[in-house]
């Protein structure tokens, strides 16, 4: 077997290889130490965020000039106006007022259906697809994401239960 | 020549994993400083819309920190709102109607004449 100098290359390659499989190892305990695991924190942020829904927000007769914390009811039952109010926000407003680096997607639903309240679902419109319009033109495609958190709250509309479905995802 | 070109391929190697973990640690300084932030600019902004909507003459002191979790940060007030700022991470907070500014170290909140005052 020839070799050149000091250097074997295969010894030079296997070596070169354990370093780097080394600091890779390295590289993620010290990043996996550091970081908080995401679900959690989105889990964390779709119950917050939720939260601030189902309440009348502040103040509490926001308009969209006026809003510190977005919310839906008043009175205890949905106000449509917030609704359609809470649309208008620009998507970015509407994440910088829920203090969430995630995405998100909101709709309502009943026992016949998505609720087409002039607009199918708020927030992010490409990452879990819905189809805006009326009637039966709605319809809610979940976001295929590899983090996803999905909480589903109740409310009163017209005397009668509406689910406020909302998606949080990375 | 043969030991020059593999060292220099080692090198390399090296100096790209580094920037990787590099570039993976500061993520994580940045989300770790979101999060701080974060924390800070709800209670404060807890802290002003309860304020707002308690009675004429309320008057609460409140201790703002010098760090969050031992990030510098930078606070910054208008009549609206106001902005907490790393340098990697801002987050903007909306508010009652203020007058006078939140700084680090105690602040006094008054509600007075429906506005609130911050000195």
């Amino acid at each position: 077997m020839h070799k050149t100098a000091q250097t074997w290359t295969l010894d030079f390659i296997v070596s070169v290889a354990l370093f780097m499989l080394t600091l890779l190892l390295v590289a993620r305990l010290l990043t996996n130490t550091l970081e908080e695991p995401t679900f959690p924190r989105m889990s964390r942020d779709a119950m917050v965020i939720s939260s601030h829904l189902m309440s009348e927000g502040i103040p509490s007769n926001w308009t969209n000039d006026t809003v510190i914390i977005p919310g839906l009811l008043s009175n205890g039952q949905l106000n449509t106006t917030k609704w359609a109010q809470l649309h208008d926000l620009p998507y970015d407003t509407l994440k910088d007022l829920f203090h969430t680096p995630y995405d998100i997607a909101l709709y309502l639903q009943n026992a016949s259906g998505i609720i087409n309240l002039s607009v199918c679902a708020l927030g992010h419109e490409t990452g879990y697809g819905y189809q805006t319009g009326y009637g039966d033109a709605c319809a809610i495609y979940p976001p295929e994401a590899r983090n996803l958190a999905s909480v589903t709250r109740l409310m009163v509309y017209h005397n009668a239960l509406v689910e406020l479905h909302l998606y949080v995802w990375q | 020549m043969e030991f020059i070109l593999l060292f220099g391929f080692s090198m390399l190697v090296v100096i790209m994993l580094m920037g990787v973990t590099s570039s993976l640690i500061q993520d994580t300084i940045t989300d770790r400083q979101f999060l701080a932030l974060r924390d800070l600019g709800d209670r404060l902004q807890g802290e002003l819309t309860l304020a707002a909507g308690v009675h004429e003459g309320y008057t609460r002191s409140i201790t703002v920190p010098d760090t969050v979790e031992g990030y510098d940060y930078t606070i910054n007030t208008t009549t609206s709102q106001f902005t907490l700022l790393t340098q990697q991470v801002q987050l903007v907070y909306r508010t009652p109607p203020l007058n006078g500014s939140l700084h680090k170290g105690t602040t006094i909140i008054t509600l007075h004449g429906g506005l609130l005052s911050l000195s």
